[in-house]
């Protein structure tokens, strides 16, 4: 279990590092002052690792980095904590709480230490911790900044948060959209077919349905690189794919962007995310 | 199945929608027509136009036998026109939508699909309800009240109504351009139920219940995960969760049957809030709020065919929590 936490936090160090910009250009993107952080130490020994890593290695601090184009109105808060579940359904206006038994099962679904093979990449224990956790980070900030700031959303709120982040991580290259989202999907794809859990960790619709969605939108963002995918989305859902694509950028482009500091997004864009993504696959 | 028939009539023609009637009792105001909506009651095929003589000895058996089942279908597609036109089911959903302000002409249309379905085109911008879907509805619908309450009438009314004002949400969200960040589809149930409950205890209770109806109906045995719309059974919680959360005392009985499962019940008011907070951001802007005002203080269902309240302790056969992925009784498959 340690050993796997270690390789969680040093793959994630490396992807935290890479996906952020070089130290120099990190450093003149400035935090997020509207979202504070915290990372509650687990009652059970046995998130211990994972929460000291999780510390240690500043994520939601650089999440603060990764978000301060984000105009919000008021404070949000997103801590890791032991849940006593796999997640919590959030209150209203209420913390964002990344769940170390979440983050535990990230590990529990990854492959073991082989490499699978997929069309021209390949996916890792790492690459799937990785992208399971930075999606689930997202995903959970993007329901609170729907609160914050009174956004509409129609659908499940729960699959609009996953929506939107599965968004953002296709628009930061082809590599961050291979480990984000594929390691996303491969863990969506154990998590659906490997039995079930208590009511609280349905909390959210069945992960089969969100593993679809997800396979759509990467396959939609960008067609060329993950055209391997259209063999697993069935005939009748692949059809609707691009068109539910473009209404999400158009719904995204109608509802968060007008929050968004475009001068610094700019910033953000600015950093080579691929070729650091491309070191950390090396 | 002419007892059906004869029945369905009553119903569609009784309980929906029906300021005709209202009016006619003197009871409320008429309603102006919505300039911007078109309604059609398209007559299905009628095989006779295919020029094949069923008595001609160069046919097949078995092209006699498909002329011949041609021909039934036909008469079932042209029993549920009339049955239809009879109820004017078209002009009464227009004068439902006499509060919206279409951009461009909306056209109502009931047709032969030789499917079981219903769609909003956003070629012509059209809304079409499908007589299979419509005689599947009337055909599933119990004969006689279920144990849990469950009345013919809220069967049908629920599960026609229900169609209908889900794809005028794909309309709405189409003409207005309306942000969608969650699956559309779930956004159409939203919008939907939503409706549904701004219309008096009546409307709400007939339509919600017949909408869970509707899905508790159909075959949750091989759900289709990665189809844009949930599962039957999805769709079946969210239309209970979504009437649980609008007004918890008037749906109690969802929460004591164990209809709606404990677990769910605490978020079912924001799933109702977020629904309202959607709806007047990105629909209300497009509404004619005093019109609505009329729209609501209009009888849509007669109050002396409004179904009883169900029985307070029936033998469930609509699903339980405890039986959370299939439910017992349900035919074998839906449409």
């Amino acid at each position: 279990m340690y050993r796997s936490v270690v390789a969680l936090a040093a793959l994630f160090s490396t992807f935290c590092v890479a996906a952020l910009p070089a130290p120099s250009a990190a450093q003149t993107i400035p935090k997020n002052p509207q979202i504070d952080i915290a990372y509650v130490a687990p009652r059970d020994q046995k998130y211990q690792a994972i929460y000291q890593r999780l510390k240690d290695l500043q994520v939601f601090e650089i999440l603060q980095q990764f978000l301060s184009p984000l105009k919000l109105p008021r404070k949000i808060v997103v801590k890791s904590d032991e849940c006593g579940a796999l997640k919590l359904l959030r209150d209203t206006n209420g913390p964002v709480i990344i769940c170390y038994e979440y983050v535990a099962a990230m590990e529990q679904a990854a492959p073991g230490a082989s490499v699978v093979p997929i069309a021209n990449g390949r996916i890792t224990k790492e690459g799937v911790i990785v992208g399971s956790f930075v999606n689930e980070v997202l995903s959970e900030v993007a329901l609170a900044v729907f609160d914050a700031l009174q956004i509409p959303v129609w659908g499940n709120a729960n699959d609009a948060g996953d929506n939107v982040a599965a968004l953002i991580m296709s628009q930061f290259g082809d590599a961050v959209a291979w480990r984000t989202l594929i390691g996303t999907s491969w863990f969506l794809a154990q998590r659906a077919y490997v039995g079930h859990g208590t009511f609280s960790e349905v909390l959210q619709s069945s992960e089969a349905p969100r593993f679809y969605n997800y396979l759509c939108i990467a396959y939609s963002a960008n067609p060329d690189n993950f055209s391997f995918l259209s063999a697993d989305i069935p005939k009748e859902r692949f059809e609707w794919c691009q068109n539910d694509y473009r209404k999400l950028v158009r719904s995204f482009k109608q509802t968060i962007l007008p929050h968004v500091d475009m001068a610094l997004l700019e910033q953000v864009r600015k950093v080579d995310w691929m070729t650091r993504l491309q070191m950390t696959k090396n | 199945m002419r007892m059906v028939f004869n029945v369905t009539a009553l119903v569609v023609t009784g309980l929906l929608i029906a300021p005709g009637v209202a009016l006619a009792q003197g009871a409320k105001p008429s309603l102006p027509q919505n300039p911007n909506i078109i309604i059609d009651y398209t007559e299905p095929v009628d095989p006779a136009r295919m020029n094949f003589d069923p008595d001609d000895p160069k046919l097949s058996a078995d092209d006699k036998a498909k002329l011949k089942k041609l021909q039934a279908n036909y008469e079932a597609m042209k029993g549920v026109r009339e049955r239809l036109m009879k109820s004017r089911l078209l002009e009464r959903y227009r004068l439902f939508l006499s509060a919206v302000r279409f951009p461009t002409t909306f056209r109502l249309r009931t047709k032969q699909c030789d499917e079981l379905n219903a769609f909003y085109s956003s070629t012509d911008d059209s809304l079409n309800l499908c007589y299979e879907y419509v005689l599947s509805f009337e055909q599933k619908a119990p004969n006689d009240t279920t144990p849990e309450g469950i009345t013919r009438e809220e069967a049908i009314v629920g599960s026609i109504v229900s169609t209908m004002l889900h794809e005028t949400g794909h309309a709405l969200f189409s003409m207005f351009r309306v942000p969608i960040l969650g699956r559309e589809e779930d956004a159409a149930d939203q919008i939907a139920g939503f409706v549904m409950l701004q219309f008096g205890n009546d409307v709400a209770r007939t339509t919600i219940k017949g909408a869970a109806w509707k899905w508790a109906s159909q075959d949750w045995s091989d759900p289709a995960y990665h189809d844009v719309h949930s599962t039957p059974q999805q769709r079946f919680y969210n239309f209970l969760c979504m009437a649980y959360g609008g007004d918890p005392a008037g749906f109690q009985e969802f929460i004591d049957k164990g209809w709606l499962p404990k677990w769910r019940v605490p978020n079912c008011a924001r799933e109702y809030q977020q629904a309202k907070l959607a709806f007047e951001k990105t629909i209300g802007p497009h509404i004619d709020w005093d019109m609505v005002k009329r729209v609501q203080a209009t009888t849509w269902l007669q109050s002396n065919e409004v179904p009883p309240v169900a029985p307070s302790q029936p033998q469930t056969a609509l699903p339980s929590a405890s039986t959370p992925s299939t439910a017992p009784g349900q035919p074998a498959k839906g449409p």
